[in-house]
């Protein structure tokens, strides 16, 4: 009982030593954890398949070659971590694909349109060719020149 | 619990190992990765003795991780006392019918639970010196926790005393754990004999 309580204070210990110096596991994000189990030399996939493939020979061998059933929780941990079939992975690969694609054509559409909306709203200052080539001009047409001429020469000076 | 969480739950399960004989493993050459398990197969021990209902857990579903967590550390500790795991200084295996009296393969796990005797350890701080040579924040990071003489700090307290903000402290925590975790660690590839 004293060898009993001494463990599980020495585990308690260990505990904070770890929390204090690296945090909680349970802080961490998918990404952080698959960050930190690679520098630890672990490839995530990798290691869910050798865990399952535990599971798997342990349930083969206490159970299923005896004729047992697997226990429900040993099973829901079995389908949960089973590693993708070929089929899958293919699957995947494609939807990875797609999903680019179309990522790929989103930004296309958005970047297109956005140029698009520029030159509509550029301001136009090319001389009206109908006023240009027009061959008589009336009183108001020359008072209008005649201030746009003003405009040119005042600000000339 | 959804697939997904049970694939996390292996994940933190396996995080967890890792620091766990990462520490053990650093602090000193007597200590090897407890008697020749990967983190993996620490993991999935603590996933088989939960799945084939070998464990009692009465608390919600949220504290789940944390329970087997501990359960898994408290294995790794016995693994860590158990006289046959302990080598001499060439990292090799000794046997139990050819353990002998020498100090090297006599010292006890004892000053590995503690974080203060931790940190004056030689081989471990050697290697935490190694870890945060090139970063001066995750140096004052560990001179920070050296302060608190009594108890743990909260991250709280540490921050307060380093000047930053407290989210500094669990980036620092998260880098350190890498950065250890990158320090010389070699997973085993060993089936374990279930």
């Amino acid at each position: 009982m004293k060898k009993k309580n001494e463990e599980n204070r020495h585990a308690e210990s260990f505990e904070e030593s770890l929390e204090l110096l690296f945090g909680r596991e349970s802080d961490l994000t998918d990404e952080e954890l698959d960050e930190e189990l690679e520098a630890c030399g672990i490839n995530p996939a990798e290691l869910q398949a050798d865990v399952h493939k535990q599971l798997f020979d342990y349930a083969n061998h206490h159970y299923r070659t005896l004729d047992k059933d697997v226990p429900e929780k040993l099973e829901k941990t079995l389908r949960a971590l089973r590693p993708p079939s070929g089929a899958e992975k293919a699957k995947a690969v494609v939807k990875t694909a797609e999903d680019l694609v179309g990522s790929f054509l989103d930004t296309a559409k958005a970047k297109s349109s956005e140029l698009l909306s520029n030159v509509v709203r550029a301001p136009t200052r090319q001389p009206r060719l109908a006023f240009r080539n027009k061959k008589e001009l009336s009183a108001a047409d020359k008072a209008l020149l005649q201030s746009e001429q003003e405009d040119v020469d005042s600000s000339d000076d | 619990m959804n697939d997904a969480e049970y694939r996390r739950l292996l994940k933190m399960l396996t995080v967890r190992a890792c620091r766990a004989l990462k520490i053990a493993a650093a602090k000193g050459e007597d200590w090897i990765l407890a008697a020749g398990k990967s983190p993996a197969d620490y993991a999935a021990e603590t996933l088989i003795i939960w799945g084939v209902n070998q464990l009692q857990f009465t608390g919600t579903p949220e504290k789940l991780d944390a329970f087997l967590t501990k359960v898994m550390t408290n294995a790794i500790i016995s693994a860590l006392r158990k006289r046959e795991v302990k080598a001499n200084r060439a990292g090799k295996m000794v046997q139990p019918d050819e353990f002998t009296d020498a100090p090297a393969l006599q010292s006890k796990p004892e000053n590995l639970f503690d974080i203060r005797s931790l940190l004056r350890d030689d081989a471990f701080r050697k290697a935490l010196d190694q870890c945060t040579a090139d970063d001066k924040a995750l140096k004052e990071y560990i001179d920070a926790i050296e302060i608190f003489e009594d108890g743990i700090p909260t991250p709280e307290e540490i921050a307060s005393l380093m000047g930053v903000p407290v989210t500094k402290v669990y980036e620092y925590r998260r880098k350190l754990a890498r950065r250890l975790g990158k320090h010389g660690f070699t997973t085993s590839r060993r089936r374990s004999k279930l």
